[in-house]
């Protein structure tokens, strides 16, 4: 099977750099600060491939890179250097000008003009931040946090748009009655939900997931983490989950990347890694959660 | 004093054209007019977008007018008729002050006869009699960021409209029929130029904006104070946003008739009388009012 998405060699940089900022972070030197320029290597030559209606975990203590790695990818960030490829079948008809001469994949999307990314954001990415609030209108709407998505991508029906929202606002367990009370009203967890349900309007094939259950409590923990399981074997969703939680991780995804200090130190299938760990910051995260 | 009584007093300065001499024809210097020309031509190729330029002092304060003076002046030639519209009126103070000031520096002749002028500029209201390809209208325009209701940032509303991301400007107008049942923006009604930008009509009401679309006249928006000029070509689609179950609706007038003139197919003003606190209704466009009933003229 060919990957959705191949994505090789993302880097992110803060500052000037200089030529010694390879040698001098990363796992080795347990920084991801470069002493001789004062540079931060918030992301390094990170490398892999998301397979369609897959779940790939993405771990690491606090200043590792994982969210760093989101926001690239969502085209928040504009990397320092790396390329991200997406296949053929992601979304046909979008974009067809970047699949030069027929080939299978795009040319590097980060090369892409913003209206270009956002057009493919509007398509085929969704993403749930860890903070809801970086991800809704608080005193918008729910409906209305929803459509705006739809309205992005090209909606302009108000009765198919509430009946859309409705919809997912069912999936996610959001009375449909409160609709259109603004989500400042909500809990914590129907937040996060309102998230989710907005990530999916537009039907994304790839789903962001930035620590979604961090800050809440261990029972809507659990049936957030039971939502996204059905919503993926439901819509057929590729995600990448970044965690800080193993357990998050053990139970959503089948392959994991441990990434430490702005790299990815480890990676394989998410029992092999938690079993039979091999990289020693590896078995120190292994050992401190369980 | 007033200006004509000023004119009158410094008339042995006046050359033998009857403009003021130590002023260029139109009042600003060619300098200045040929970079707001370039201004406009860039607007006529850029449907909706809008351009900066860099606004001169004029002798009215910023905010009365002074963008679409500006453009009046830059393009007045000597053989123009012109005429000064605010708010539909002819003989408003601001539409008066503004003529007698064109025609001072420019020499030109003043009409209230739509039919008549070759140059128009106005405030709030576009014509109601069809206007020729032989026009301009020139309108003054006090926001010209129709993304500022959404979005404070300059910046931002940039990036937006570069981007064409518009659906901020969408959701408002759909918080607004989730809370009211319709649209309630009364003027400034938001239009899509030419299938690209998203454009501010300048304060004209609802019942005006139809009268962009597809138009056989050169429309030209200035914001002095602002410092934008942008332009709606001739025969450019202008279309008010709108969602497919919620039309967008001019004002509706139905049963309603001019007091003065008797017409039912106008945008009327609604007047409370003074004495008994009764309502009648006259036409907004005083022009064509005047027309219509020969009767009031003298």
């Amino acid at each position: 099977m060919e990957p959705l998405i191949r994505i090789r060699g993302l880097s992110k940089r803060f500052g000037q750099g200089c030529s010694r900022c390879q040698e001098s972070t990363g796992p080795e030197q347990d920084t991801n600060l470069c002493p001789h320029c004062g540079s931060v290597m918030a992301c390094n030559d990170v490398s892999f491939d998301l397979f369609r209606n897959e779940a790939l975990g993405v771990v690491g203590e606090s200043g590792s890179g994982k969210s760093t790695l989101v926001r690239l990818l969502h085209f928040e960030w504009e990397a320092s250097e790396g390329a991200v490829e997406m296949h053929r079948s992601v979304g046909p008809g979008i974009l067809p000008e970047i699949f030069v001469n027929g080939s299978d994949y795009s040319t590097n999307l980060l090369d892409l003009s913003h209206f270009q990314k956002r057009q493919l954001r509007n398509a085929l990415i969704g993403i749930v931040y860890q903070n809801p609030h970086l991800g809704l209108r608080m005193q918008v709407s729910s409906g209305g946090n929803i459509a705006e998505r739809l309205l992005g991508a090209g909606w302009r029906h108000i009765a198919k748009m509430r009946e859309r929202s409705a919809e997912l606002l069912e999936k996610t367990e959001i009375p449909v009655e409160r609709m259109d009370e603004p989500p400042c009203n909500f809990s914590g967890g129907m937040q996060q939900r309102v998230q989710i349900a907005k990530a999916l309007s537009n039907n994304p094939l790839i789903l962001f997931l930035d620590e979604v259950t961090t800050g809440l409590d261990l029972s809507v923990q659990a049936r957030v983490l039971d939502l996204i399981r059905n919503l993926r074997s439901e819509f057929k969703l590729s995600m990448l989950v970044v965690s800080h939680d193993l357990g998050v991780i053990n139970l959503l995804c089948q392959r994991t990347m441990v990434m430490k200090s702005g790299r990815v130190v480890e990676s394989g299938l998410t029992d092999q890694i938690l079993q039979d760990p091999r990289h020693r910051y590896t078995q120190l995260l292994v050992a401190s959660q369980l | 004093m007033q200006l004509h009584e000023w004119l009158d007093k410094e008339d042995t300065s006046r050359s033998n054209s009857g403009r003021i001499a130590g002023y260029p024809f139109g009042f600003m210097d060619e300098g200045a007019k040929k970079e707001i020309r370039r201004c406009i031509l860039k607007a006529v190729a850029i449907p909706g977008y809008q351009v900066p330029y860099g606004s001169r002092e004029m002798p009215i304060a910023r905010g009365w007018g002074t963008g679409g003076l500006q453009i009046t002046l830059s393009l007045v030639k000597p053989d123009d008729v012109f005429k000064v519209i605010d708010q539909g009126c002819d003989g408003s103070v601001n539409a008066v002050n503004i003529k007698k000031f064109v025609a001072t520096v420019a020499d030109v002749a003043i009409t209230t006869d739509t039919r008549a002028a070759t140059l128009i500029q106005t405030r709030h209201r576009i014509p109601e009699e069809r206007m020729t390809e032989q026009q301009i209208l020139v309108l003054q325009v006090p926001y010209p960021e129709a993304l500022r209701e959404v979005e404070p940032s300059e910046t931002e509303t940039r990036r937006m409209h570069a981007e064409a991301d518009y659906s901020r400007m969408w959701l408002y107008l759909y918080e607004d029929i989730v809370k009211y049942g319709e649209i309630t923006i009364s003027y400034r009604y938001p239009v899509t130029v030419n299938g690209r930008y998203i454009t501010d009509p300048s304060p004209i009401p609802r019942w005006d904006v139809p009268k962009l679309h597809m138009a056989d006249t050169l429309f030209l928006f200035g914001a002095g104070r602002e410092k934008r000029i942008y332009a709606i070509p001739p025969h450019t689609s202008v279309e008010p946003l709108e969602f497919e179950d919620h039309k967008f609706r001019t004002e509706n007038f139905s049963g309603k008739a001019c007091a003065r003139c008797g017409a039912t197919d106008t945008f009327l003003d609604e007047v409370i009388e003074s004495d008994g606190g009764g309502r009648s209704y006259f036409c907004s466009d005083s022009g064509f009012c005047d027309k219509r009933s020969p009767a009031w003229n003298h």
